[in-house]
Parts: C-alpha cells; sequence; structure tokens
C-alpha cells in the first residue's frame, strides 16, 4: 500500500540487502511454493512420473545386494543385511541429491536471480525440501518391511532417526550454500561437488560394517572417520531400524555422541555456508 | 497511535532525505568486472602467461538523485547509458560498488515480465508464484486473484498450463500479475510495449491508477511520448552520468534534440542508437574534418582500429607494452601499438602469426571467431542444418557463427526462398563492429 498520511513510516532500507536464512523463514509461502513448483515439474513428460523415485533407489540396492551382499558374502556376515544396506542407502542418496541439487540450485534459476530481487536462500533450501519429499516414500517402504520383520525400537531409538535427516538436511544446506555459491562464478564447484557425493556411500558404514574399518585402521583414523556427520547420520539409522530388527547387531560406539558432534559441525558448516554465501551475493545477478 | 516525526533532513552525499523520500540515490558507482576466464584452470593459465585475467568499466557513476514518494520518474537515455543498470540497483538485484541507495516500502520490479513463469505450471499456479515472488503473501494473492485474472482476460485458460498459451496471453497474464501486486514504489522497464493497443491502453490505464493511490513509479521506456504524458519528472542519463534532471517533457526534448555526434550518422540512420552509444562510451571517437566529426560506417574496419575500438570497449585499460614487439609489422612506435599489444595479450588477436597485418581489412567470420573468444568460447549445441545457407557444416568458423546466431547477437541477412546468410569472408564495415559489440554488451551486460 502506497504511504498514507498517519500511517508509520517506514525506515528506509538498503534494497537487496537481506538477513540471510533468516528472511527464507519470512517468505515460508514463497518457499512453499517454489519447493512444490520443483516437486511437480520434475517428472514432467515422463510416463513413470514419481515412480522414478522409487525405481532409482531400488536399482541402486539391487546392484550393491548382488555385489556385496551375495558375491562377497557380506549377507551371510551382517545379519538382515537388506535392512542395514537399504536404511544406510537412502540416507546418503538424500545427501548426495540434497548437496548436488542445492549447489546447482543458483546457477538453474539465474534468469530469475538476475531480474527480481528475492532472498537467494530460498533456492538451495527449497532443493532440500524437494530432496525430502523424494526421502519420504523411501521411509515409508523401509518403515514397512521393518514392521514385517519385527522391528521393537525403543523411542530414542527412534527419535534418533528424526535427528538424523535433519543432519543430513543442516549438513547439505550448509555445502550447498558454501558450493552453489562458489558454483555461480566457477563451475569447476559442481564437478567437485559431484566427486564428493561419488565418494560419499564409501566414506560412512553404509555398505560394510563399521567394526570393518576399526580393524585395519589407527584409532585416530576411525575417530575422524565417525567425525564425519553423514556416518553419524548412519549410525543413527542403523540404530533405528537395523538395531531393533536383529538380536545381536550393534552400532559402533557412542552413536549418541557422535551424533551430538555430528549435529554441533553440521551447524557449524552452515554458518559458515551462509557467511560465504553471503559474501559471494551481490556478486550473483552479474556473474550468472 | 504512530506519531509521524518531524520532517527531519539528512544528506548522504548530496540527496536531501526527508520522511517522505521513497527513493534515494547518493553518489552511486557500479562497475563491471569483465572476466576472459571461466574456470580456475583458465584464470591460473592466464596469470602464468601474463594475460589479462580482467578488466573493468563504469556503467554508473556519481549518480545523485532522491524520489519522493508519489512521483513519478522516468529513466531516460540511449542504449548503453546505464539506466537499466541503474533500475536493477534500486530493485536490489545488482549492488552499488560505491555510494549508497536506501528505499522506503515495499517495491516491486518489472524488469522482466514472465521471469519467474513456469511453462509446465498452470495460468493459476503461476498467478501465485509470481505474485509470491514479487512479495505477496498468501491472503493478499487469495484477495486479488479474481481481479488479477479478470484483468488478463483468459479466465477460460486459467487452468491451462501456461506452454500451451499464446505469447500474448502469456504477457497479459504476467502483466496482470505485476500490476497488482501491493507496492509503494514501482519499477517498470520496457513494459508497455507489450501486448495490443487494447491492452496496452488498460495498462496505462491501471499504472494511473496505481499513481493516483500514490505509488511511486520509476519508469524505462523508449516510447518517449508515452513517458512524457505519464511522468512529471525525468532523469537523463548519458554515459552513466546524470546529465538532466527535471520536467520530463524537457528532459526528452533534451534527449530528442541532442544533435548527433557525427555527422554522416544522423538520427534517422537505422543504426543511430548504437552510433551514439558508441561515441557517448568513448570507444568510437570517429574522425575530425575541421569542426566536424565523422563515423565513416560504412568504411572497412582495420585490425588496428578494430584492437583499439576493442581496448576502448573493455575500459582503456592501462597496459605496458612489452620490450619486444609481438608483430613485426607493428613496432613500439606505432600509433596504436598499444591498444595492438594489450590485444595480442587479451589472446584476442590472431595466434602464431609473426606479422599482424594491422591496416589488413577484418572479415565477418574472423570477428564472430574473435567475440566467441572473448565470451569464453561458451558451449552451445550445433543446428542439425546450419542457420545460415553460406556457412556449411564443415565452415571453420561455424561454432562461433552458430554462437552468434544462438544469442541473437547476428541475425545475417535474408536470401532467397527464405534461408539466411551470414557473409563470412565480406570485410567488416565500422557500423557494423559497433552494432556487433553493441549487441554483445547486451546479451551479456557485465561484458
Amino acid at each position: 500500500m502506497p504511504l498514507r498520511a498517519g500511517d508509520p513510516v517506514p525506515e528506509m532500507v538498503d534494497p537487496g540487502r537481506g538477513f540471510g536464512l533468516v528472511d527464507v523463514v519470512r517468505r515460508r509461502y514463497l518457499l512453499q511454493l517454489l519447493t512444490r513448483k520443483d516437486v511437480q515439474v520434475r517428472y514432467r513428460g515422463s510416463v513413470l512420473g514419481w515412480a522414478w523415485s522409487f525405481v532409482k533407489p531400488a536399482a541402486l540396492f539391487t546392484v550393491y545386494f548382488l555385489a556385496l551382499g551375495v558375491f562377497l558374502r557380506l549377507n551371510d556376515t551382517i545379519e538382515n543385511y537388506p535392512i542395514y544396506l537399504f536404511s544406510g542407502l537412502i540416507l546418503v542418496n538424500f545427501f548426495s541429491e540434497a548437496f548436488i541439487n542445492s549447489t546447482r540450485s543458483l546457477v538453474e534459476n539465474g534468469p530469475l536471480i538476475k531480474k527480481i530481487f528475492m532472498p537467494r536462500e530460498l533456492f538451495p533450501v527449497a532443493t532440500i525440501f524437494v530432496a525430502i519429499v523424494n526421502l519420504l516414500p523411501q521411509v515409508v517402504i523401509l518403515l514397512l518391511v521393518c514392521v514385517g520383520v519385527g522391528w521393537t525400537p525403543t523411542v530414542a531409538q527412534a527419535l534418533g532417526v528424526l535427528l538424523a535427516i535433519a543432519i543430513i538436511m543442516i549438513f547439505a544446506l550448509g555445502l550447498g550454500m558454501l558450493f552453489g555459491a562458489a558454483n555461480v562464478s566457477y563451475r569447476d564447484s559442481q564437478n567437485f561437488v559431484e566427486l564428493i557425493v561419488m565418494v560419499a556411500p564409501w566414506a560412512s558404514p553404509v555398505l560394510y560394517q563399521w567394526s570393518m574399518v576399526k580393524d585395519v585402521v589407527p584409532d585416530w583414523l576411525f575417530t575422524l572417520y565417525q567425525l564425519n556427520p553423514v556416518t553419524s547420520a548412519v549410525n543413527l539409522m542403523h540404530q533405528g531400524f537395523w538395531e531393533p530388527t536383529t538380536g545381536s547387531g550393534t552400532v559402533a560406539p557412542h552413536t549418541w555422541v557422535y551424533a551430538g558432534i555430528g549435529l554441533l559441525s553440521s551447524l557449524i558448516v552452515l554458518a559458515a555456508g551462509q557467511f560465504v554465501f553471503h559474501r559471494l551475493e551481490g556478486r550473483f545477478a552479474q556473474d550468472l | 497511535m504512530p506519531k509521524i516525526s518531524e520532517a527531519r533532513t539528512s544528506s548522504p552525499g548530496a540527496v536531501q532525505v526527508t520522511d517522505s523520500t521513497a527513493v534515494a540515490v547518493a553518489e552511486v558507482r557500479k562497475t563491471f568486472k569483465l572476466r576472459h576466464t571461466h574456470s580456475i584452470k583458465e584464470s591460473v593459465v592466464a596469470m602464468v602467461r601474463g594475460k589479462t585475467i580482467s578488466s573493468t568499466f563504469d556503467a554508473l557513476s556519481g549518480v545523485d538523485f532522491a524520489i519522493e514518494s508519489g512521483e513519478s520518474v522516468a529513466l531516460l537515455g540511449f542504449n548503453g547509458s546505464g539506466k537499466s543498470t541503474l533500475l536493477k540497483l534500486i530493485s536490489g538485484v545488482l549492488r552499488p560498488d560505491a555510494g549508497t541507495i536506501r528505499i522506503r516500502g515495499r517495491i516491486a520490479g518489472l524488469i522482466e515480465v514472465g521471469a519467474g513463469f513456469h511453462p509446465d505450471l498452470s495460468g493459476r499456479e503461476n498467478v501465485y508464484l509470481n505474485a509470491a515472488i514479487l512479495g505477496m503473501t498468501k491472503d493478499e494473492i487469495d484477495a486479488r486473484f479474481d481481479d488479477i485474472v479478470a484483468f488478463s482476460e483468459i479466465e477460460k485458460f486459467i487452468d491451462t498450463e501456461v506452454k500451451h498459451y499464446s505469447s500474448g496471453m502469456f504477457l497479459r497474464l504476467a502483466f496482470s500479475v505485476a500490476v497488482h501486486t501491493e507496492v509503494d514504489i514501482l519499477l517498470v522497464d520496457e513494459i508497455l510495449s507489450v501486448g495490443d493497443e487494447p491492452f496496452q491502453r488498460k495498462c496505462l490505464d491501471r499504472i494511473r491508477e496505481l499513481q493516483a493511490v500514490g505509488t511511486t513509479l520509476v519508469v524505462v521506456s523508449h516510447d518517449l511520448d508515452m513517458v512524457s504524458k505519464l511522468c512529471d519528472r525525468g532523469i537523463l542519463l548519458r554515459e552513466g552520468k546524470v546529465v538532466f534532471d527535471g520536467e520530463a517533457k524537457h528532459a526528452v526534448e533534451q534527449m530528442r534534440g541532442s544533435a548527433p555526434t557525427f555527422v554522416d550518422v544522423p538520427a534517422s540512420r537505422a543504426f543511430f542508437d548504437e552510433v551514439e552509444w558508441a561515441a557517448a562510451a568513448g570507444i568510437a571517437e570517429g574522425f575530425e574534418v575541421g569542426d566536424r566529426r565523422e563515423f565513416r560506417p560504412v568504411e572497412e574496419i582495420t585490425r588496428a582500429e578494430l584492437a583499439e575500438l576493442l581496448h576502448r570497449f573493455e575500459g582503456s585499460a592501462a597496459f605496458e607494452v612489452p620490450a619486444t614487439p609481438t608483430f613485426a609489422d607493428v613496432p613500439a612506435t606505432h600509433p596504436r601499438a598499444t591498444e595492438i599489444e594489450w590485444f595480442a595479450a587479451t589472446g584476442l588477436a590472431p595466434a602464431g602469426v609473426a606479422d599482424l597485418g594491422p591496416d589488413h581489412t577484418v572479415d565477418r567470420a574472423e570477428f564472430a571467431a574473435l567475440l566467441h573468444r572473448h565470451a569464453g568460447e561458451p558451449a552451445h549445441d550445433l543446428p542439425r542444418k546450419p542457420t545460415f545457407v553460406d556457412v556449411p557444416l564443415d565452415h571453420p568458423q561455424l561454432t562461433a557463427i552458430e554462437w552468434l546466431a544462438s544469442t541473437g547477437i547476428s541475425a545475417g541477412w535474408q536470401a532467397p526462398r527464405g534461408t539466411m546468410e551470414f557473409r563470412p569472408e565480406t570485410p567488416l564495415t565500422r557500423e557494423a563492429t559497433v552494432v556487433f559489440l553493441h549487441r554483445y554488451r547486451e546479451w551479456h551486460p557485465e561484458r
């Protein structure tokens, strides 16, 4: 509304300066629409549509299960290996998708960023929510399978799953903002991210068990391995879904301690991501 | 009760700001950095070879003005004068490199209608998405949705995907969303050229309604008649500086009346704007003939002249001439030695040749290749059929010329039977060079 006599006079502000992620919360309706748009248009024009979001993890699961579970006999040594594998795999896939798409989100929305001002953090944040929408049906399938084989989690174990998802959201968003901001000027960034994502499933106990790492590496290296926020989140997933379906399965020790550290380091990464994003943001519209 | 404080004034720079100021622009400078490299590898290679990685030019400098709430202001100037950059600065899309810009109240820019439209969503979904992008809340959109649709006159198709719309329908809907946003300051860039005559009139009426309720308007348009009718005030920009600020009528008169820089490029000439832009930006100086200046538009450009134009296009960066000349036929004493050495150092000049041939003409294919290199050789898909009949798929400069066509920098000429030709071997004229450079910058303003 135009200013009228009697209205309080708003302060003069700098256009184009915002409060980062705080603005995303303020503009949550727009965030909701952007997320919905991405979800809606994602599989437009394909016959299978959203079935693709099941086909891809199913294919990946099958390949790993055959190669590692059957041929390399992990299925014999790890109890309920399919559940172990699937619960870790969907989380790492969630991380990969969220990380890659948030890194690319600024370049992909370049035309909009160049023409209309809005909090640019909206774009990476929206991709994280799209990745969640992709993750949820897979969690439901996992849940059904777990219930089918006799799932008896404690409340803490079940809540750990939510913490795992939260850690990955925060960690992927922080990294995505960091690499996404760099990607505007140097597209090397997204290739580097693809590299990280390629390594991710192997750098956490997703396909194999944590004890196999502990047996062969020095203690300090194992500690480093445990400090990876993705590892801490994978352990929480195993603790929530896999452990309660087995008799003797145990996840790595100090799961909660490392989960706490993982959450904290994810928050630090997010703060760093926001800082770098804010520093580079002024150049987005002209570098895209 | 909110109390209105006494009108207080503060002055950042020379600009008076009061409680009713809507936009304050003080000592604003916007410099574009022209990067010649686009990956870390390229940057390192360029550094090792001692080539320039970037240069700069000022799109705006020392711009000061304040706009009062409820004013309607036109930003005027030839292409390349910096008026669109200024609009983007006010909207917050770009940020100034020096000086300050402050605004009061909600702002929305019609900088390009339909920028946020997605072809796969329905008209209804796009209305919600775009209104939200322009800063409206869900309740505000719900309340205005029917007005927006009625204004656009496409009620029947509102639930059809936008990709099935005609371009007219698309623009009507996009414009309708934009003029129904609740804002204090509305930025309008060339918007009023959309749609057919009756719709244009309707748009103007709507904008007058907004004016009547006190919305501040900042308009950029080439339609000078419309601008002088719609706006009270005009700010004329030339070469990134304010040269006139006053009544819109007078600003338009001043812009119209400005005598052409070159006697041989009158305002009636097709590429007058582009040549004036080159003159204003200091890219083309022309030739002094007595007390008049000539541009000699149809004369063929030489390599030395081209080096000089490009050097100025890049902001005339200072450059140290190497001790040994790069080209045997361009000694350090050559009048354009600096520009030509700069030309060689940026990697734009033909590489691996002993002689440059400074007085040689430049054919259109060679220039296409040069611009393509300058743009960092952007990747683009080659069409299966060549765009131009005289640039077949095995032409040595096919990639560069197809890229030039894909960016719209070159449209070529109409040839018989609806085909297009590029005339790759034709020497480039001075006028064509300037037109290409102008379109090149419009295509990618920061270069």
